[in-house]
């Protein structure tokens, strides 16, 4: 029976009995229809695949559902995968407490009285690689470009080149960071947003930790001690002959 | 010049004496419906069976963390992100038992026992793994005991034949009929090593949420490094673990990345290259 069909049969029928499979054509591709609030029944959401349920309909519930859209999302699993319940999988996997797998979902699943998370794993970025350069900065003009050494990160066997850049290509929170000896990332490759598919190219400067005054001082009296050593080494190889 | 015969466009290109017109009409096409496709076509190439949807990379490490610790506004007072990447931040929780934040391309997670970083942007891999490197030299003190690297792609099959025949090529169904109707991969993982390593290596495909890529294969790779002992089984110290962390960052990540990605490459031509068999119809 046809959706238009059920709408009729409801609006003469309110609070039938109804078989599933004769009045909900459930899309072949494996759409799943969950239906909360099913008659006097149970509260929890009955989720009907293309197996054969009954059960009493409230209908009013019904033709909620049918205001709903059977088309997104259909995917095409369902009825080979079914859908993981809300409450999570009952699937009992072995759990690695010491892995160091990404398990954001675990994460989300201990703190979930706490926390919830609007993302997957934060905003995904469409964008084709084509090539990559680590450049290390040579020089600074005074005119408001640099000079930097590239290497080809795509392709190692490459020759290293060398090219200016104007200031104008750094982001401006970056340009504080160009003095010779700077590192940064140049990425040219296709983004594919959702009203665009576009070449972009992009640098991005390497972020250090600053050091801390404790670390130079440390770093200062190595340098002063090997530097004495190796001066009193020749000092002595010297003598010696 | 137009054609005056009267063939439709499908006729045309196959019309031997109408080459040029061909060409004219895929360059049309090409227009019209996209490149891959019809290139593809004129130049006796074969429709790639899948395509890169999304693609991400993560750093882990297990040890003993002070989660208050790590906000967006400690991460640009050291440098390690932009003052507006901190200013821009989404702060979900900070609390002495989680910490969680997103800027821009980066998302931060941290439990007393767990350090995660992950980027879904596929030009920050390099500053991902220099964000964990500036951490743990200022956290210089921090107990780890494991690290992991993480690399993962979501993949749409060009149609639901394909994507149904790579499951079927990875756990075929005729031991699973006889207890299930219907059975379906899910998620599949395996555990290995890599040539030339003693880390554990996990790889998993699963089955893409179809939210977020319909008819999607998620493959992803886990290198996982213990660094409680050294090379001779002998216990090693908080510095040295750290050490062992901070090298395993600058020396292994980019290798990882390239073994990342020829695992998934080699998986999904191997799986796809079976995608030519149809999958085997299932009883209703």
């Amino acid at each position: 029976m046809s959706l238009v069909k059920l709408t009729d049969a409801l609006t003469k029928n309110k609070g039938t009995k109804f078989s599933v499979p004769s009045v909900l054509t459930i899309p072949h591709h494996g759409a799943s229809v969950t239906v909360s609030n099913v008659g006097s029944g149970p509260s929890e959401p009955v989720t009907f695949l293309n197996g054969s349920v009954d059960f009493h309909l409230d209908a009013n519930v019904l033709l909620d559902l049918l205001d709903r859209d059977f088309i997104l999302p259909t995917p095409p699993v369902s009825d080979k995968i079914p859908q993981r319940s809300r409450s999570g999988s009952t699937s009992e996997g072995p759990k690695k407490e010491g892995n160091t797998l990404s398990h954001l979902e675990d994460l989300k699943m201990k703190a979930a009285p706490l926390i919830k998370l609007r993302g997957q794993e934060g905003p995904v970025r469409r964008f084709k690689v084509l090539q990559q350069f680590e450049g290390k900065v040579t020089e600074v003009y005074e005119d408001q470009t640099f000079r930097a050494d590239l290497i080809d990160l795509t392709d190692k066997t490459s020759e290293q080149e060398s090219a200016e850049f104007p200031m104008e290509e750094i982001h401006p929170s970056d340009r504080d960071l160009i003095a010779p000896g700077a590192i940064f990332y140049w990425i040219m490759g296709y983004e594919t947003t959702p009203s665009d598919y576009k070449r972009v190219s992009e640098i991005r400067l390497r972020r250090s930790p600053q050091w801390s005054e404790y670390e130079i001082d440390s770093i200062t009296s190595e340098g002063k001690d090997l530097f004495s050593r190796f001066t009193r080494q020749e000092n002595d190889t010297s003598s010696g002959k | 010049m137009p054609c005056e015969c009267k063939r439709n466009v499908h006729q045309h290109l196959r019309h031997p004496k109408k080459e040029g017109i061909a060409n004219e009409l895929f360059i049309l096409l090409d227009e019209q419906k996209g490149a891959n496709t019809i290139q593809g076509k004129n130049r006796g190439g074969k429709m790639p069976d899948h395509q890169l949807e999304k693609e991400g990379f993560s750093i882990v490490a297990l040890g003993n963390f002070n989660p208050t610790i790590f906000q967006p506004r400690w991460f640009a007072v050291h440098n390690l992100i932009r003052e507006d990447e901190a200013d821009a931040a989404k702060i979900e929780i900070i609390h002495r038992e989680a910490a969680i934040f997103t800027t821009g391309w980066l998302t931060l997670q941290v439990t007393e026992g767990n350090f995660t970083a992950v980027t879904q942007d596929p030009t920050k891999s390099l500053p991902l793994r220099d964000l964990a490197m500036g951490t743990f030299k200022l956290l210089e003190h921090t107990p780890i005991v494991a690290f992991g690297f993480n690399g993962f792609g979501h993949f749409k099959a060009v149609s639901e034949e394909s994507w149904h025949a790579f499951g079927h090529y990875y756990a075929p169904k005729d031991a699973w009929e006889v207890v299930l109707k219907n059975p379906g991969l899910l998620k599949l993982e395996l555990e290995g090593k890599r040539e030339g390593y003693d880390d554990r290596i996990q790889i998993r495909i699963e089955s893409s949420p179809p939210n977020l890529v319909l008819m999607g294969i998620m493959i992803a790779v886990n290198q996982h490094r213990e660094i409680t002992k050294n090379a001779q089984g002998t216990e090693t110290s908080t510095q040295e673990r750290n050490k062992a962390f901070l090298s395993g960052l600058q020396n292994d990540w980019d290798g990882f990345l390239q073994y990342a990605k020829e695992a998934r490459n080699h998986l999904l031509t191997a799986g796809f290259s079976h995608s030519a068999k149809p999958a085997k119809k299932r009883k209703s």
